[in-house]
């Protein structure tokens, strides 16, 4: 059974439609993210690495060299397996430093645009022969499914639509930092369709050849030759040598460096590709045996590399030939568009651009998409022209393992990259020149020769066979012994240039180092300006523009921190359109750096800072603990309630913690690296005030803020910077930075205010309540008198009742303006007066006696007749009367109340003593505060016992309480004796 | 001290190298090879080395968000 050419051709573009169809529905969004950003998608992207060579030419080697096919999937599995220490550092350098290609990689550690050149060359002339294996396979899938040759335009029309493919679908964005999606999804697309179709015909020829595994068990165990020739070549020389091979293969060729490193969506996916491209693999390679086997037995009369196609031209259906056919074309197709853009991508940074730098007149971005899609267009039409060229005397993976042992000759430099800092460029550029030439002689010379291209096969072939080793494990020992070798004496003999050293730092983020030199351009516009120069206005705007977006930095930055970051983020941002080395130098001579600069505090800790954060990850031992340490000494810093502002020694500020964010509403990342002065009013005035005053510490200092006024305390105090920079022998180094610690009282104010006044209404309250008690009293001595007077009839007693009353009322009177002075909080004497204070005091005692509330008391008073005071009389019996009223309180019916009078010295002794249950010592004091009293709610308002102490403090006078719970208390209160002769006459109304 | 996640997950990757390579490239394999053994005890093999390798990715790494 055969298939017309134009079936054939016809499914090939139906598949290659879907492909295209697949690409631009993810590229409109019509795919779900999720979908496209899944792992396994990423998985089956990074399967571009089965091509044609696996899918029909693992039968064909299984044929020859038994489980050697094998070697080719387990080196890819240790690639895979070991990605923590091998894929994931090389994935974030790739993404930090935009490095889209395994040239720009080696660029940039090496510092070299020839290392760039040759890497790009080699990769080029190693690449061509596996684009050509490509186009064959589908042409001659083509032969062996339709007995017919095909024409050449067939080749040619495969190669159009997949350079079609190419710029339509891998070269929407050119900066690396917006993926190829549709690319991505398409790319999967064409691994799950070859590992699905192998699998079926797999079945298929399980089926059958041997109507099941039962039936290929017997027939292994009929024919145990079958089984002796698939172990046979494990651990024989080549074994070893393709495993290492196919393990360097697996993540430099260019289009697996293209799809692991530089299509990457998330960082995240590498981890599950770490075990799920194994198993791809392994299920891709599960059914080779079996076709092979089945194969054999169905003894098919064709070369073994296309058993996959044959089996299914037997017995099966047409339907199953065609799926077979789509499988090795969607093996095909995937290869060479992936390695088309990836080598496009080199080709552009590393041989057009350095070559001819475009006028910078014209739009760059759009010179280098076309360049790219010139350069696919030319590299698959150069495959194409090596396939033409070439005699078909190689196998597939003749041609597919002259491309391995081309691709591990940047294994040394790969592991110079990573481990080995010493590494130099010049090592690096003739160790690979070395293994170039090595590799020239020994393979690709022998191709050219069976090609007719060379009249001579250099003689090579009788010194592989003197050697004892298989051909690719003796061109692998030979290439990479006199590459790594010249490599490591190289290294060891030359000196790394400053650059080199500073990217060989940067690619083993172990070692931290702080940024040196201060940008010379002071803003983002001199950047664009001198960024134009080379890079033409339109991109220069564009690019300092997106640095800008992507760093969080305003466009009229002028930190020199920030301008120094801005600068590295330029050249990593341009380093994915131009290339690394192309970059550097734009960025070096335009955006220059003034390396005697000093480099502050401030500067150095962010930067330090930054890498940390980038870098925690590679940290191991002490480095984390003293990290760990570092964090928490931050966050306590950044968590404290209370402002921190540290500035260095040259008044840059270093920190700028969350509550002075709070207070201020400016972030620290605006700040961190400024001058005080660049604080935003009015803070620059109170914290540069505070900075450059003597004081160290400013207490309730009013501020407005937003139109109100907040206050606040000032401390400051100076501390010594540790020695970051040990060079730094400035005068700055013995200057101390300082700390500034912001307090703000305003709510702490606030709240005060509100308890004071909830206290004024509560006291409101309490005042009504001692007003009606103070006037209560001479009130009730004034009804009673009034009761009285309703029967009495006797006119003396009248006469004497009415003088109370007026007595009492001039009383209530004098309290009204006792209190009126005590709320006032300005007590002052008014009316005063000279009187005798024996007066006083019976005018109190005979008060309490009218009080029948006070009945079972006795009051006795004893007061020599010639103390005299001077003072307000009515106050005077006022206080008199609040303690007899208190001493009354505290008595028991049947209790007495003395109240004794003496001279001591130049005072007046007054005693109030009651037999009652006394006060404790602990209570003292309190008694004397405004409304403090014991006794129960609705009896005592406090007012009375602090309106007495005011008084006798007006009169110049003290108050003690002597007293012990249970035995009574004495109320002492001293008053001064009358100062002057003045003679004393007695109150007329006595 | 105790090592940080990081390193182990490192060297738990080199471990699962070092399996693969004993059981593939060492004279271990050279052992199952002669062993008159299933067709597919090499894919066995296999399939063990990716199980261990994705029992030990099933950490998560200290850089992971």
């Amino acid at each position: 059974m055969s298939h017309e050419l134009a079936t054939l051709f016809g499914a090939g573009v139906v598949y290659l439609l879907i492909l295209f169809l697949i690409a631009y529905a993810t590229d409109q969004g019509y795919v779900p993210s999720r979908w496209v950003s899944h792992p396994l998608v990423y998985t089956l992207s990074v399967g571009v690495y089965a091509t044609s060579w696996t899918y029909y030419g693992s039968v064909g080697y299984a044929a020859h060299n038994g489980l050697l096919f094998l070697t080719i999937y387990i080196g890819a599995t240790l690639a895979f397996v070991l990605s923590p220490v091998l894929l994931r550092p090389i994935l974030k350098l790739s993404r930090e430093y935009q490095l889209t290609s395994l040239a720009d990689l080696l660029a940039f550690r090496y510092r070299s645009q020839a290392a760039g050149v040759l890497v790009t060359l080699f990769m080029l002339i190693g690449t061509l022969p596996y684009i050509a294996l490509q186009i064959r396979a589908v042409t001659e899938s083509l032969y062996v499914l339709s007995n017919e040759v095909p024409p050449n335009t067939i080749a040619l029309v495969f190669c159009a639509t997949l350079i079609l493919f190419g710029v339509l679908f891998g070269t929407r964005h050119i900066s690396p930092r917006e993926k190829h999606r549709g690319l991505v999804v398409a790319i999967a697309f064409e691994s799950l369709v070859k590992l699905v179709v192998l699998l079926m015909i797999g079945s298929y020829a399980l089926s059958v050849a041997f109507g099941g595994s039962a039936g290929l068990d017997a027939w292994l165990e009929a024919n145990p030759q079958a089984l002796d020739a698939l172990y046979a070549p494990v651990n024989q020389s080549p074994w070893m040598a393709l495993v290492f091979l196919s393990f360097a293969a697996a993540f430099l060729l260019p289009r697996q460096f293209h799809m692991l490193f530089a299509e990457n969506l998330e960082t995240r996916a590498l981890k599950t590709a770490t075990w799920a491209m194994p198993a791809f693999l392994l299920l891709l390679n599960f059914s080779i045996p079996i076709i092979l086997w089945a194969g054999q037995k169905l003894q098919l009369q064709m070369n073994p590399d296309y058993y996959v196609l044959g089996i299914t031209l037997v017995h099966g259906p047409s339907w199953l030939s065609l799926l077979a056919f789509i499988g090795g074309l969607s093996a095909a197709s995937a290869m060479v568009i992936v390695t088309s853009i990836a080598l496009a991508s080199m080709s552009l940074n590393h041989l057009l651009l350095p070559a001819s730098y475009p006028d910078p007149a014209m739009n760059l971005y759009r010179w280098i998409l076309w360049g790219r899609r010139l350069l696919i267009g030319l590299i698959i039409m150069a495959g194409y022209g090596f396939y033409a060229g070439l005699k078909h005397s190689a196998g597939l993976v003749e041609l597919g393992l002259i491309s391995f042992v081309a691709v591990a000759q940047f294994l040394p430099g790969i592991a110079g990259l990573l481990y080995w800092r010493r590494a130099t460029r010049s090592g690096f550029i003739l160790g690979l020149l070395g293994g170039i030439c090595v590799w020239s002689v020994l393979l690709l010379a022998p191709l050219l020769y069976a090609s007719g291209i060379l009249i001579t096969d250099l003689g090579i072939p009788p010194i592989v066979e003197a050697s004892g080793l298989n051909k690719w494990a003796f061109a692998t020992f030979a290439t990479l012994t006199v590459n790594g070798g010249l490599f490591i004496l190289v290294s060891l003999l030359t000196r790394q240039s400053p650059g080199e050293l500073e990217a060989a730092r940067a690619c083993c983020t172990e070692s931290m180092v702080t940024l040196s030199g201060v940008v010379v351009a002071g803003s983002p516009g001199e950047f664009r300006a001198l960024l134009a120069s080379a890079l033409g206005q339109e991109m220069a705007d564009r690019e300092v523009d997106q640095a800008l977006k992507d760093l969080g930095l305003r466009a009229n930055e002028r930190r020199t921190p920030e301008l120094r970051r801005l600068r590295e983020r330029i050249e990593r941002n341009l380093s994915g359109l131009l290339g690394p080395q192309l970059a550097h130098i734009i960025v070096n001579r335009r955006l220059e750096l003034d390396s005697e600069a000093k480099t502050a505090l401030a500067d150095s800790l962010r930067y330090v800072e930054d890498r940390l954060e980038t870098s925690r990850s590679q940290m191991q031992g002490l480095s984390v603990e003293l990290d760990n340490l570092r964090r928490l000494h931050r966050q306590i810093l950044q968590d404290l309630p209370l402002g921190v502002c540290a500035t260095d020694n040259q008044g840059k500020i270093v920190l700028w913690n969350l509550a002075l964010e709070g207070m201020t509403g400016v972030e620290a990342r605006q700040l961190v690296g400024s001058r005080l002065d660049r604080v935003p009013r009015p803070w620059d005035g109170l914290l540069g005030g505070f900075a450059r005053s003597g004081e160290n510490h400013i207490y309730r200092m009013e501020l407005p803020v937003a139109g109100k006024p907040r206050w606040y305390n000032l401390h400051k105090a100076a501390y010594a910077e540790p020695d970051f920079n040990d060079d730094d022998t400035s005068d700055a180094k013995s200057r101390p930075g300082m700390v500034m610690l912001i307090e703000d009282l305003t709510d702490l104010g606030n709240l005060e205010a509100e308890l004071a006044h909830n206290d004024r209404l509560a006291s409101v309250g309490r005042l009504a309540a001692g007003v009606a008690h103070e006037i209560g009293n001479p009130v009730t001595g004034i009804a009673s008198l009034a009761q009285n007077l309703r029967h009495e009839e006797d006119p003396e007693i009248v006469r004497q009742s009415v003088e109370d009353i007026i007595d009492q009322t001039r009383r209530i009177s004098t309290i009204l303006s006792t209190l009126k002075s005590f709320s006032r909080g300005s007590g002052h004497l008014r009316q005063t007066e000279t009187f005798a204070l024996h007066e006083a005091i019976e005018q109190a005692v005979h008060l309490m006696r009218l009080s029948h509330k006070h009945d079972g008391i006795r009051f006795e008073a004893s007061c020599p007749p010639h103390i005299i005071l001077t003072g307000n009389h009515q106050q005077l019996s006022q206080v008199l009367v609040n303690l007899l009223n208190n001493a009354a309180d505290a008595s028991q019916p049947g209790d007495r109340v003395d109240v004794l009078a003496r001279v001591d010295a130049d005072e007046a002794v007054i005693e109030v003593m009651d037999q009652g249950q006394g006060i404790p010592e602990e209570l003292h004091e309190t008694i004397f505060e405004p409304f403090y009293t014991t006794k129960p709610t609705g009896q005592g308002t406090g007012l009375g016992l602090s309106l007495a102490y005011k008084i006798i403090e007006d009169h110049e006078g003290t108050m003690d309480i002597d007293s012990q719970a249970g035995l009574g208390t004495r109320v002492i209160v001293n008053l001064p004796l009358r100062k002057s002769q003045q003679p004393y006459e007695p109150l007329a109304h006595h | 001290m105790p090592p940080s996640r990081f390193t182990i997950n490192r060297e738990s990757a080199v471990f699962v190298g070092a399996l693969l390579l004993l059981l593939f490239v060492s004279p271990v394999a050279d052992w199952w090879a002669r062993l008159d053994v299933h067709w597919t005890t090499p894919y066995a093999l296999w399939l063990l080395v990716i199980v261990a390798a994705f029992l030990i990715n099933g950490r998560k790494d200290p850089d992971e968000p």
